[in-house]
């Protein structure tokens, strides 16, 4: 059986799981907590690992309903580190706070979780179980390290470093988050069918004077004014790129997911420079990466400047609309064929 | 599309302060649909094994009703 670490609504992985179907193999998808009650679960199964001794024996045992799963491949495409399916509620009668107790036993849940995780890498698998965000930062300077063209970079909290920074791009730097907001969060509109979504984008910069006088270390960066983005997915050491023509439409030009629905941005392939393909790789190796949706720009200066690496990113636009069967491939290393 | 309105500004109120971070002074808001995932999953789930590409939950989707 295939499993599939993944989301509640992470549509790429359908069309992986209809690849699966298409070679008749069984697969099943754990998501997590779900309100879904036929996904996968961990918490309603037996599971044993043993190891060491003289012998050095293992063995590694997931069973259901008595019968022992066999997994043959695990696709970590958004794994998560929530142990809540673990926590059930339980009756608390003592004077040593219950929050407390809960606490005690999330974190060895966690380990335990993570064991499971680490033992689950050593079955064929896809992605990784415990990267699903990186520190951008260190990304950067790694790729600089690999000879990767980075744009200007300034981590502070000093506004009057900010400032002479700001001076230094031109007058255009641009803000973005260097981790996620909960985009979980959906406040309830009353009245209405509808509810409020909150999400960063890339924001440009332009004017110092109205900006936050003070505010923690923060990420800044030199505005590139692009010819065009290139998106490149990193598949099992091969690179399949795409090139997105954002500076068409004055909305997409920042940020390229700030998307206009009726008038979709042109992706065409992209085959990006050897010595370029040969620096992410390396990247890729160094930060021990099987998968990652990688975003670089052609400056209107000539230069192609490393942007971010996405571990778990979407590969669906690229795949769908460069012909690159991305789903089939991804199919194909689970079940471990040839294509 | 984001919202350049200042219809849901309040929605965070996000102070100056040495904790915060000058990034989450720009995080955008917008107004979106409820929608029943739930459904969503039944529906798809007797395609997925069917070769199928559902492309249902984009907005410009040439499926115009879902018949759960």
């Amino acid at each position: 059986m295939h499993l599939i670490f993944s989301e509640h609504l992470d549509f790429s992985v359908n069309r992986v799981i209809d690849w699966l179907s298409y070679y008749n193999q069984q697969y099943d998808k754990y998501i997590g907590h779900s309100t879904v009650d036929d996904h996968f679960a961990f918490n309603d199964k037996m599971i044993t690992m043993s190891f060491g001794g003289t012998d050095k024996k293992e063995s590694f045992i997931v069973k259901n309903d008595n019968q022992e799963i066999d997994f043959d491949s695990i696709w970590f495409r958004r794994p998560s580190s929530d142990i809540s399916p673990f926590l059930l509620d339980f009756e608390h009668k003592a004077t040593y706070p219950k929050d407390f107790l809960e606490y005690t036993i999330q974190k060895r849940i966690k380990v335990f979780w993570d064991f499971l995780g680490y033992k689950l890498k050593e079955k064929l698998h896809q992605g990784s179980f415990n990267t699903t965000g990186l520190n951008k930062p260190i990304v950067l300077q790694e790729a600089q390290n690999l000879g990767l063209t980075i744009p200007k970079t300034l981590l502070t909290n000093d506004k009057e470093e900010l400032k002479k920074f700001f001076e230094q791009c031109n007058k255009k730097i641009i803000t973005k988050s260097i981790d996620g907001l909960i985009p979980q969060h959906k406040e309830k509109i009353t009245d209405n069918n509808k509810h409020l979504l909150a999400y960063q984008l890339t924001t440009l910069i332009d004017n110092i004077e109205n900006t936050p006088a003070t505010f923690a270390p923060s990420l800044f960066q030199e505005c590139i004014d692009k010819e065009y983005e290139i998106r490149t997915i990193f598949l099992n050491g091969t690179l399949y790129s795409a090139c997105i023509f954002s500076q068409l439409n004055e909305q997409t030009k920042i940020d390229m997911r700030n998307r206009d629905a009726n008038h979709p941005t042109r992706y065409i392939p992209y085959q990006l420079d050897n010595k370029i393909e040969t620096s992410i790789i390396k990247l890729m190796n160094t930060l021990n990466l099987d998968y990652g949706a990688i975003d670089i720009i052609k400056g209107l200066d000539g230069h192609y400047y490393f942007l971010e690496i996405n571990p778990v990113g979407q590969y669906g636009d690229v795949s769908l609309q460069c012909n690159y069967y991305l789903n089939k491939k991804i199919a194909e290393h689970l079940i471990n064929v040839q294509p | 599309m984001k919202d350049e309105s200042k219809k849901h500004k309040d929605f965070f109120n996000i102070p100056e302060h040495t904790s915060i971070p000058f990034d989450l002074h720009y995080i955008c808001v917008s107004e979106k649909e409820n929608t029943d995932d739930i459904k969503k999953f039944h529906y798809m789930k007797k395609y997925k094994s069917k070769g199928v590409i559902l492309d249902f939950y984009k907005k410009n989707s040439n499926i115009l009703e879902i018949d759960i």
